[in-house]
Parts: C-alpha cells; structure tokens; sequence
C-alpha cells in the first residue's frame, strides 16, 4: 500500500478542519492533583448513598472545596488553580469516576457557572466573586432555560429593566444545576422594552425576590441539585451585566462551549468507571466452565468499550489542547459533546449486559453510571439539536481543506509508526483519507443541490455532521497511537465503519424522508393509528 | 407569519420589511427592533442553523434559489436586504 502522506502541507488556513493545538500556560503539575481526588473521594464519595439520598453531603462539598475542586478554572491571583481547559478536563473525569452528581456540581461550577464572570466580567466584579467562587464558599449556577425555552434559547422570556440605578429581573428559569447550593446565579435575561438585547447578569442569591424552587426527581445524577427559580422583582446594580449590552444569546453560546466540554468530560469519567468494572467482572464470574470474558462476543463487547473510553478521552484531549478562545472550540467542543455523551450512554449499555443481573441491581452500582450518564444526550444543547448546528456548519464553511486533513493524516501515520504499526497503520490512513474526501464531496453535493434549502432536510446534515464527528474523532484517537496501538487501531476502525454508514445513509436519504414524513403525517394530522389485529 | 410579499417584482420597500420580519420571527424578536446596522451573529446571537433558517424561509418566500456561499458572506441585517436585492435584479434583470 503506498504511503497516504504527500509531502509538506500547505500553511493552514481559514478552514473546516479542527484548528491546532496551542500548549497550555504552564501550571502546576496535574498527577498530584489527580491523585489526590483519587485518594479522598475513594474514601469519601459514597455515590451510590448520594443518589438514594439525593444531595451531595456537607462533608463532601467541604471536602471538595479543600481539594481546591472549585477554584479548577480561576488564577492563583483569585485563590484558583489556574487550570487551563484540558487540565480541568482531567480533574472533572477523574471526579466522576468516583460520582458523576459531583462531577456535575464542579463541573457546571467551573463551565458554565464561572466561565462568563471570567470572559466577561469587569475587574471590579472579578475582585468581588471568583476568590469566593475559588475556594468553594460560593458555588455558581448558571439559569438559561425555560418552560417555554429549551433548546431554542432566543424564546426566553425572563426580562430585565431599568430602575434605580441598576436593573430589575423578573422571570421563571427550570432546571438549574445546582440551584439549592448556589450563591451566585448567571442568568440569561432580555431586556423588556426591545425583546430582544440579551443580556447574562449576574445575581446573589440573596438578592430580594430571588426564590429556589423545590429539588426535582430525576432519572440519573440525583445527588446532584436540580431546581427551579423563580425571579421577582430582583434588583441587580447596573454592573452585574455582563460583557457588552445586548449580546448576552451570543455570550449564553460560547459558555455553552466550554460547559459542554468539561460536561465531556465526565462523561470520560463515567465511562471509564464503566470500563474498569466490566473489566473486572468479566475475569471473576465464571459461566460454562469458563470466565465469561472469555467468549467471543464478550471480548467484542469489551474491546469496543476499550476503543470508545479511548477514544472519548482522545477527543476531550483535542479540545482541552486547543487555545482557549471560544472561536476555536465552538466546532470541536460540539463533537466532543455529541461523541461523548453517545459514547458513555454506550459504554454503561455494555457494562449492563456483562454484568448480567447483577448490573440491573443498584447495588453494583453500575446501574447508576448508566442512568447518571442519560441526561448528557440532552442538556447543554441536545445532540440532535447539536447535531443539526454541525451540519449546517459544515454545509455553510465551503473551505475545500484537503491539505489539513493530509496534515492530520500525516500526524496520525507518523504515530502509528512510532508505535511500530507501519503497513496496518498506513492502510488505516489511506481509508481515512478516503472518507474525508468522500465527506467533503457530500457536502458539496448537498450544497449544490439544496443549497440554503438544506435547513429543511435534518436527516442529510445529521448524516454529514455524523460523518465528521466519527473521522474528527478517529484523528485524534490514531495521533494517540503512541498510548495503546492496537486500541487505538480498533477505534480508527470502528469510526472510521461509523462515518461510511452515516455517509452511505445519504444515498437512501431522499425516500426515508418522504417515508418517515408520510408516517408521521399519518401519526400527527390524521390522527391515524393502526389496530394490532386480534 | 402572513406575509403580502411573494413576488419577486415586490418593491423595495416590502423586501426590506421581508427580511427584517423574517429575522423577527426567526429570532422571537420585534420587528421594530431590528436594526440595520445590527450583526446577525455578534448582536443578533445567529448561527450557522438560524441564518440559513433565514435564507430558506427568504428563498422560499421570494420563490427564487439562494446560493449557499455567497450568503454565507453576509454579516449584518443591511446585507442581507442588499443580498435579495442582488440576487433579485440579476435573476431578472
Ligand atoms: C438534570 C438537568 C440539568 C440541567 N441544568 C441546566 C442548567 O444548569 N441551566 C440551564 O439553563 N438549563 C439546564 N438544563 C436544561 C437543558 O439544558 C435543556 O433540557 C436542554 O437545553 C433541552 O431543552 P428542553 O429540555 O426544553 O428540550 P426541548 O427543546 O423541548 O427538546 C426536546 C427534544 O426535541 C427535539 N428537538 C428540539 N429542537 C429541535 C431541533 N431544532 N431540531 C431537531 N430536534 C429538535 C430533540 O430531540 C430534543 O431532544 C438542565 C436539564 C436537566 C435535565
């Protein structure tokens, strides 16, 4: 097979491909860090009892807080760790190896709770709240969505106006993370007399007319606090608007960007947790004289799990290794959050299945990290949602960059080669390389036929948003090689078999979608339902 | 939405006020609040999905076919109104 790579890239430009890597400022170092979560929440994070009793206890937020969990983000200046994004990445997953409601907790704190004081906020307010949000004795939340505004943020109808000075918020957010713990809430409001001007404003929760609502009753991450809250009349002073008048759904957006990758993140966690019981069961229960890891679909199952965690991690990696600018997330944090979330919900599925009846119990506690792991296909933008913003994305940029993607190639084969995978590692590439330029000659054909019309055909932009996110993963995880060859080999495969579906799901695309719309037409106008006959 | 204007022969006026209350809908914004000069991404919060919401509901509405990249070039509301414009008189004449 001849060698994929040709030659020395162009210089890069403007362009669809994941954007390079920039190093980390330097910081301190992260195995201490790591080991020490591991260390006390081995002894100290009873997930199992913090899902029946549904909260975090006192002495586990203290103990976090001594961890220094809550400052993960904020400079040494305000008391913080000073982390960049990838560092925080690895604390969060190694949090929710051990509880995934912690995870949450810190996590939103340190994503979506801090990252907008921190892009946004003036000196003045910086001084005033990241020392407390550093050290834990305030935790953040951060309130976007409502009744009538989920995935479509632009619907809110929480407004704020001015009076005294400052500004008055009135409105009813749903589902905030964190809502019974928190001392600061970022809100996403519009002002009143336009409808529009967004702003995010930050707000104490003991300002007058600031009321929590109960705990709701969830599914999974049940110790994590989930509430409602309700704003009447709060007044806020002028200055706790954050970042520039009226941009506040563009400011919403890009905290959604890093929320949703620490939110990766644990997902990584959870499903490495996942992993490493599996991995341990399946050596010590016997069946039909013989462990039942032994069986060939069992190794199936466990080797996919290898290449999904591996991969996960790879993709987390990529993100937390970019420069932390919101512009050169935006894209890859997507990814991450699509893949991950699918990717720990598929993990857990496994885990289940191996571990039998056992699984099904809570006890294992296996259970938990399956259900704790559900809701991240739907918060912080859900994945078909998501999935719709890649396509159109990846539709509307019409840079042609093959040269980056000979680029990527070329990291990857290099890598496989260190790590002694020559001929194997170059055919890998080459069938890489040749779904990358079959993606980019969908892309043009949907843009040549469609055209803007594409908006209306959701199935074809999640059929090439489907194909990036498994060859942008497949990337990182074959850069990875140098970790764990033929793990990573196995997951170039199984992503690489995952974008040639997606793609191949376009030839069919036109007459599933006039079926799927004749069904649900069926279903929804006429009301027509079919008789299971008898 | 109800809108007088589906021709392409409609006045300026009627697709200036086309585009603005179609990124009102788009947006859950007052018509009377969107302004000119305003920037579909940084000040209105549009993304890759809603601004080509945009241009499918305009290509829609104003029967004619968009193309893809150039309107990807657009960054303001006046932009989008010069855009149809644009692509009104050279389909027509
Ligand atoms: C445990 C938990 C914690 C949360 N924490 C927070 C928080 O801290 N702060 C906060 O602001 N919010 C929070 N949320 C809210 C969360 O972000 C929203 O649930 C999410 O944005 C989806 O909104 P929705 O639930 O209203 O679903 P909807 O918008 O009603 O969507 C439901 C489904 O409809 C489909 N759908 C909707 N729109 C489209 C579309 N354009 N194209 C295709 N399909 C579509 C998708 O299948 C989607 O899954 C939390 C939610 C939960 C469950």
């Amino acid at each position: 097979m001849a060698d994929p790579a040709i030659g020395a890239p162009e210089p890069a430009r403007a362009s669809d491909a994941a954007p390079r890597p920039k190093a980390e400022p330097p910081q301190m170092p992260l195995g201490p860090v790591l080991a020490a979560i591991d260390h006390a929440l081995a002894h100290e994070a009873d997930a199992l009892e913090n899902d029946r009793r549904g909260a975090l206890p006192a002495a586990l937020l203290e103990r976090a807080r001594e961890l220094g969990l809550f400052g993960a983000t904020i400079g040494d200046e305000h008391g913080g760790l000073g982390l960049g994004l990838g560092a925080t990445c690895r604390v969060i997953a190694q949090v929710a190896r051990h509880d995934r409601a912690l995870a949450t907790c810190v996590g939103l704190h340190n994503g979506l709770g801090v990252a907008p004081l921190r892009a946004l906020g003036t000196e003045e307010q910086k001084a005033r709240w990241l020392p407390l949000l550093a050290s834990g004795e305030v935790i953040a939340a951060f309130a976007a969505t409502e009744a009538g505004a989920g995935s479509d943020l632009s619907a809110i109808a929480t407004h704020y106006h001015r009076a005294r000075g400052g500004v008055c918020v009135n409105g009813e957010k749903q589902y905030v993370t964190n809502g019974r713990l928190a001392g600061l809430f970022t809100v996403l409001a519009r002002a009143k007399e336009t409808r529009g001007q967004h702003a995010l404003i930050c707000i104490p929760a003991s300002a007058p007319g600031l009321e929590v609502g109960p705990e709701e009753h969830k599914l999974g991450i049940r110790a994590s606090s989930t509430t409602s809250l309700h704003l009447d009349e709060v007044p806020v002073s002028g200055d706790a608007l954050l970042g520039e008048g009226g941009r506040g759904l563009k400011d919403a957006y890009d905290a959604l960007a890093i929320g949703r990758t620490v939110m990766s993140a644990g997902c990584v966690g959870t499903a490495q947790a996942a992993f490493d019981a599996t991995l341990a069961h399946v050596q010590r229960r016997r069946q039909f004289r013989r462990p039942i890891g032994a069986f060939g679909a069992s190794r199936a199952h466990v080797a996919a799990m290898a290449a999904r965690v591996f991969a996960m991690e790879s993709i987390v990696a990529a993100v937390g290794a970019l420069d932390a600018t919101i512009e050169s997330i935006a894209s890859l944090s997507t990814v991450a959050k699509v893949f991950c979330s699918e990717g720990a919900f598929e993990v857990t599925d496994r885990a289940l299945q191996l571990h039998g009846a056992m699984g099904f119990l809570e006890d294992t506690g296996v259970a938990l990290l399956a259900r704790d792991c559900r809701v991240t296909r739907i918060f912080e933008g859900a994945n078909d949602v998501l999935l719709t913003l890649l396509g159109s994305e990846l539709l509307a940029r019409s840079g042609d960059a093959e040269d980056e993607d000979v680029e990527r190639a070329n990291a990857a084969l290099a890598a496989l080669r260190r790590a002694g995978a020559g001929s194997a590692g170059a055919a890998l590439v080459e069938r890489w390389l040749g779904l990358s330029r079959s993606l980019r000659a969908a892309r043009a054909d949907l843009r040549a036929t469609l055209g803007v019309r594409a908006v209306e055909r959701q199935d074809c932009l999640h059929a090439i948003a489907r194909a990036h996110v498994a060859l942008e993963v497949a990337s990182c995880a074959l850069a990875r090689s140098g970790d764990a060859p033929d793990v990573a080999t196995h997951a170039g495969h199984l992503l690489m078999d995952e974008a040639r579906r997606a793609l191949a799901a376009l030839d069919a695309a036109d007459a599933r979608f006039e079926r799927a719309r004749a069904v649900s037409e069926d279903l929804y106008e006429r009301g027509t339902r079919w008789a299971w006959s008898t | 939405m109800n809108l007088p204007v589906t021709s392409l022969h409609a006045a300026a006026s009627d697709r200036r006020r086309l585009v603005i209350e179609t990124i009102a809908e788009i947006l859950e914004l007052q018509p009377d609040t969107v302004r000119l000069e305003a920037r579909l991404r940084e000040d209105l919060g549009m993304d890759s999905l809603t601004s080509l919401e945009l241009l499918s509901s305009l290509s829609r509405t104003l029967k004619v076919d968009l193309e893809m990249e150039e309107a990807m070039e657009i960054s303001t509301v006046a932009d989008t109104i010069r855009f149809v414009d644009n692509h009104l008189e050279r389909a027509h004449g």
